[in-house]
């Protein structure tokens, strides 16, 4: 168990052509779970790979318990790794991938053959592969090739664990489960993890504490529930959440915001004051979730504004329908049966509230005294 | 469709039936091709073979003798008489060194090519490719020299390390890019599951190139073996492979065909057991690549 922190985290590659990670800092609390999420090259398995020790950092540096890290061999740092590409040992089984860290010099005293055996037994049944452990790597599918490989961490039981992307190839069923099963061996054992995923639902789900990155840089970091509620920008708030945030420009007039011809909507008190010298000219970006918007009729006094229903996407009991208003494209999330018809009039209501303010040009969070 | 199961129950339309035949056809010029390749390589073998078996008048004989009482008198002259058994030792010797010493010193030195950032790495790596491109006659005199200076010369260490030249670049070339194959998160993941960078090699990238090592170092010693002037000039009578002895069997009265083919066929033997012994390694090495993970 170990606390992990990041200081300053700076990595190039191709001398200096690609500049994986820009001055990231984290902090990942003895025992917790931490998500990285970001989309594809963000950055994560960069993270991952200067956390092992795989590859140097440029400068910055990492401590584990506030001892620096920074420049010990993989071997010494005692944190166990599952790569998103697997890279298991092919000429080996899966029983003796599984095994081969139980062997490793460093754990000679540690392990009997005996309690070898019946850890490995434990743990391939644990994440569903009893059955493969005479099997060669070639001969499972990509699914069950990442099975091995998270086993393959789990096995030990490490300072910490560092799993990029673990479950990224497992069919949507067996994800649901494992997200699961991850969560409970990770509270059973108390283990320091850090996980990386481009899924914010698993993030949310998973993490204790979390971090949104992207283009190398950390956008966010906080609770699950902080990002969701207070993102710190744009990106985060339209990469947390799924459908993603309706984002409008609208202009502020007077004490409220135009939405051209379309809207004009009353600030409240919070945001009126966030707002209080903020240049007239200046667009301010208006985000809303879609699950916080709600149809009316279109000559209902509430309605805020006025579209006409196009694509319907149903998830279920929830759909996802897209509006249209003279260009503009809104999504709202509502129960299947309240979905309009393709091509019909509605009106959209929803409540000043629920709404997250963006500067236009920085794209970051106008705060209120509410966050 | 199978034809030897069919026939009895389904009657062939014409059209089957060509397509059938020219199948069929197609088979058989393949093999004859493949027959023909075969003999082509294998005739000069089999014709030294048959002349070691052969007498004098026999070998000389204006019109092909077919068939012959087969003699060992050849074997007998040049392995015993002439006492030139030794001289397959001394070709064992050389080449079973030269090959454990450019294993020992060329396997890690691909690995360092492959996986480490070493400043001018490539113009590094085309430097040794050109030791191996240069012809023997362009290093034969200044390595006779150097080993005349350092009184090496008549002794094993000549010819073992003089064959170092051609046979360690051929090494680090090939086992490089076996090496360059496998992918850098097998030694990554070996590092972090508990091993050194060291441990990693021998433990989780070193069984995987098994087969390669194997092709390679067959090569090597076919080129040990079959080595021909430094061989002749940086060795002693004593210490000379056989490939560069041959030409002594060649006198002033005349060549003794039947001895020089009596020998080359023994000299073949090792070589060509080691292959077929070897066989099923070296094809695996040779189409070595696909270890992804």
């Amino acid at each position: 168990m170990a606390k992990i922190t990041i200081q300053n985290l700076c990595k190039q590659y191709k001398n200096g052509e690609v500049q994986a990670l820009k001055d990231i800092s984290l902090e990942c609390r003895d025992g917790g779970f931490f998500c990285l999420l970001g989309p594809a090259g963000a950055g994560k398995t960069t993270t991952i790979k200067l956390l092992a020790g795989i590859e140097a950092a440029d400068s910055g540096r990492i401590l584990l318990d506030d001892v620096d890290i920074t420049d010990q061999m993989p071997m010494h740092r005692d944190l166990a790794v599952a790569f998103e590409t697997y890279a298991l040992y092919p000429q080996r089984t899966v029983r003796q991938n599984l095994a081969f860290p139980l062997q490793s010099p460093l754990r000679k005293n540690e392990w009997t053959p005996e309690t070898m055996e019946q850890r490995v037994v434990e743990i391939a049944n644990l994440l569903g592969i009893g059955e493969l452990l005479d099997r060669l790597p070639r001969q499972l599918s990509g699914g069950q090739r990442q099975r091995v490989a998270l086993g393959r961490a789990l096995v030990r039981k490490p300072k910490a664990y560092l799993l990029d992307e673990p479950i990224a190839h497992l069919d949507a069923k067996l994800r649901h489960r494992m997200r699961g099963e991850l969560k409970r061996i990770q509270m059973e054992l108390g283990i320091t993890t850090i996980y990386t995923t481009p899924d914010q639902l698993e993030a949310l789900s998973l993490a204790d504490t979390m971090a949104v990155i992207n283009n190398g840089r950390i956008e966010q970091s906080g609770t699950p529930a902080e990002i969701y509620r207070r993102p710190a920008n744009v990106f985060v708030a339209r990469f947390v959440g799924d459908p993603p945030m309706n984002i409008l420009t609208t202009h502020l007039v007077g004490d409220e915001l135009a939405l051209n011809s379309l809207m004009r909507l009353k600030l409240s008190e919070p945001f009126r004051r966030a707002l209080s010298g903020y240049p007239p000219e200046k667009p301010v970006l208006l985000g809303i979730r879609p699950k916080d918007m709600r149809l009316t009729p279109p000559d209902a006094p509430q309605a805020k504004l006025h579209a006409e229903s196009g694509h319907i996407q149903v998830l279920g009991e929830t759909s996802v329908v897209t509006l249209s208003s003279d260009g503009l494209e809104i999504r709202l999330k509502l129960a299947t049966q309240q979905a309009p018809r393709r091509g019909e009039r509605v009106g959209v209501d929803f409540s000043i509230e629920d709404c997250h303010l963006f500067d236009a040009h920085s794209q970051n969070r106008i705060a209120t005294e509410n966050d | 469709m199978n034809a030897e199961t069919t026939q009895e129950t389904i009657v062939l339309d014409a059209r089957q039936r060509r397509i059938l035949l020219g199948r069929r056809l197609m088979r058989w010029l393949y093999y004859l091709l493949t027959a023909l390749i075969v003999m082509l390589f294998l005739f000069p073998w089999l014709w030294v073979f048959s002349l070691g078996f052969k007498t004098r008048s026999e070998i000389l004989s204006p019109t092909i003798v077919w068939i012959w009482k087969p003699t060992l008198v050849n074997f007998y002259e040049v392995l015993i008489a002439k006492g030139y058994w030794r001289l397959i030792i001394n070709s064992l010797i050389v080449a079973v060194s030269t090959v454990t010493l450019c294993i020992v010193i060329g396997v890690p030195t691909a690995y360092a090519f492959s996986r480490f950032p070493i400043p001018g790495k490539e113009s590094w790596f085309y430097m040794i490719l050109t030791f191996r491109m240069a012809p023997a006659v362009v290093l034969a005199l200044p390595l006779y020299i150097l080993f005349a200076r350092a009184k090496l010369l008549g002794t094993y260490f000549a010819p073992i390390l003089a064959h170092c030249t051609f046979t360690l670049p051929f090494v680090i070339w090939l086992m490089r890019s076996f090496f360059d194959d496998i992918p850098k998160e097998i030694d990554a993941a070996a590092m972090t599951d508990g091993y050194s960078r060291a441990g990693a090699f021998f433990h989780a990238i070193l069984p995987l190139v098994k087969s390669g090592i194997v092709a390679v170092a067959l090569f090597s010693i076919i080129f040990s073996w079959n080595e021909f002037l430094y061989g002749l000039i940086l060795t002693s009578d004593a210490t000379r492979p056989v490939a560069s002895q041959i030409p002594s069997l060649i006198r002033p009265h005349g060549t003794l065909w039947g001895e020089v083919c009596a020998l080359a066929t023994t000299a073949s033997l090792p070589v060509a057991f080691l292959i077929f012994a070897l066989q099923r390694q070296l094809v695996r090495g040779l189409s070595f690549g696909a270890v992804k993970g």
